[in-house]
């Protein structure tokens, strides 16, 4: 798939995603940082975050070499972790349940990502 | 003071750290050379960016960790505009370089503080770029324009790709520097471009891994 292509996650694939333990509210970010669905509370400034960590993400990935992010990671002092997956042009960002393990909500998400068409 | 960074060097799959202050200084540095100063620089920076979008949004973001399918990069802020960035391996032990961080933030806060640091802060010149050719004159090829365009950029992008998959994080920029000789030495054609794998295989220390990584280039279409 093409770096730039936006992959839109139908509701359906959305309703799936919001289902997979250990995640959270999430926010849905178009090509232009646009909301495109969202569960969660101070949308518009999540979005920009999402918006900023995608577009950031890719430039530090091309300095590496490696231009597809495939997650980043806030981490908050209080324990509280928030996270943002790309989906070709758009970004998926979302806060992890306290009680989750983070490597296993990685996994559970990237195969998740694994079923989204770009059609 | 010695290097306060060299604490990090017991990480595992940690390749490296620096310290980056804005507007644009790098204060401290364990990364091997092949890492320039103007590519940290611009890693900090949007490190930089990516930390400030995290701490208005979210308040009090420590870790920034940003995985890619061949390198992990975290990024911890030691003062209101610094950041200790730690380059590492996809599989870096990021629990433990964050045990590591906090054991060792006193440090490096008092590095900050140090004469050394302090002189390093001075915004420090990205290397120049090269002269522009005369007027008329045709510019020389650059590893970029090989690599973004030309009958050769699918080979040369999947001989840097197989690359990344034995030597990591250090995959770009050993094969761009690669790239850089290959060109001084040869004329940049699919016939040359076994002279270019050699100067490849030179740099990579492991026989095991450079036998792979021919393997790997053999087997390109």
């Amino acid at each position: 798939m093409p770096p730039d292509a936006a992959v839109f996650p139908d509701p359906i694939q959305l309703a799936h995603f919001s289902e997979i333990p250990g995640v959270g509210r999430h926010v849905l970010v178009g090509p232009q940082g646009q909301v495109l669905s969202h569960d969660a509370e101070d949308t518009e400034g999540l979005a920009a975050l999402v918006a900023v960590c995608a577009a950031c993400g890719r430039a530090i990935g091309a300095e590496l070499g490696s231009p597809d992010l495939n997650h980043a990671l806030f981490q908050r002092r209080a324990g509280e972790r928030f996270l943002v997956v790309p989906l070709g042009g758009s970004a998926l960002g979302f806060f992890q349940k306290k009680d989750a393990i983070g490597s296993e909500l990685l996994a559970r998400v990237a195969a998740w990502k694994e079923t989204l068409s770009p059609d | 003071m010695e290097n306060v960074l060299q604490e990090f060097a017991s990480v595992p799959g940690l390749t490296g750290a620096y310290i980056y202050q804005l507007p644009g200084a790098i204060l401290e540095n364990t990364l091997p050379a092949l890492f320039k100063p103007a590519r940290l620089l611009a890693m900090g920076k949007q490190l930089s960016k990516v930390h400030a979008a995290g701490a208005m949004t979210l308040q009090e973001v420590s870790d920034v960790v940003l995985a890619y399918d061949e390198s992990t990069v975290m990024a911890r802020p030691i003062a209101e505009k610094a950041w200790l960035v730690l380059l590492g391996a996809p599989d870096l032990n990021v629990h433990l370089a964050t045990l590591t961080v906090n054991l060792l933030m006193d440090d490096l806060k008092s590095f900050l503080e140090s004469p050394a640091a302090q002189e390093r802060a001075r915004p420090q010149a990205l290397e120049a770029p090269a002269p522009g050719p005369a007027t008329g004159a045709r510019a020389p090829l650059t590893p970029r324009d090989l690599m973004e365009r030309g009958s050769l950029a699918p080979a040369l992008l999947g001989m840097q790709s197989a690359l990344a998959k034995v030597m990591g994080p250090m995959a770009k920029i050993v094969f761009t520097e690669c790239l850089e000789k290959w060109l001084q030495l040869n004329e940049p054609s699919k016939d040359n471009l076994g002279s270019l794998l050699n100067l490849v295989l030179r740099e990579i220390d492991d026989p095991e891994k450079a036998a792979r990584y021919r393997n790997m280039v053999e087997a390109l279409p």
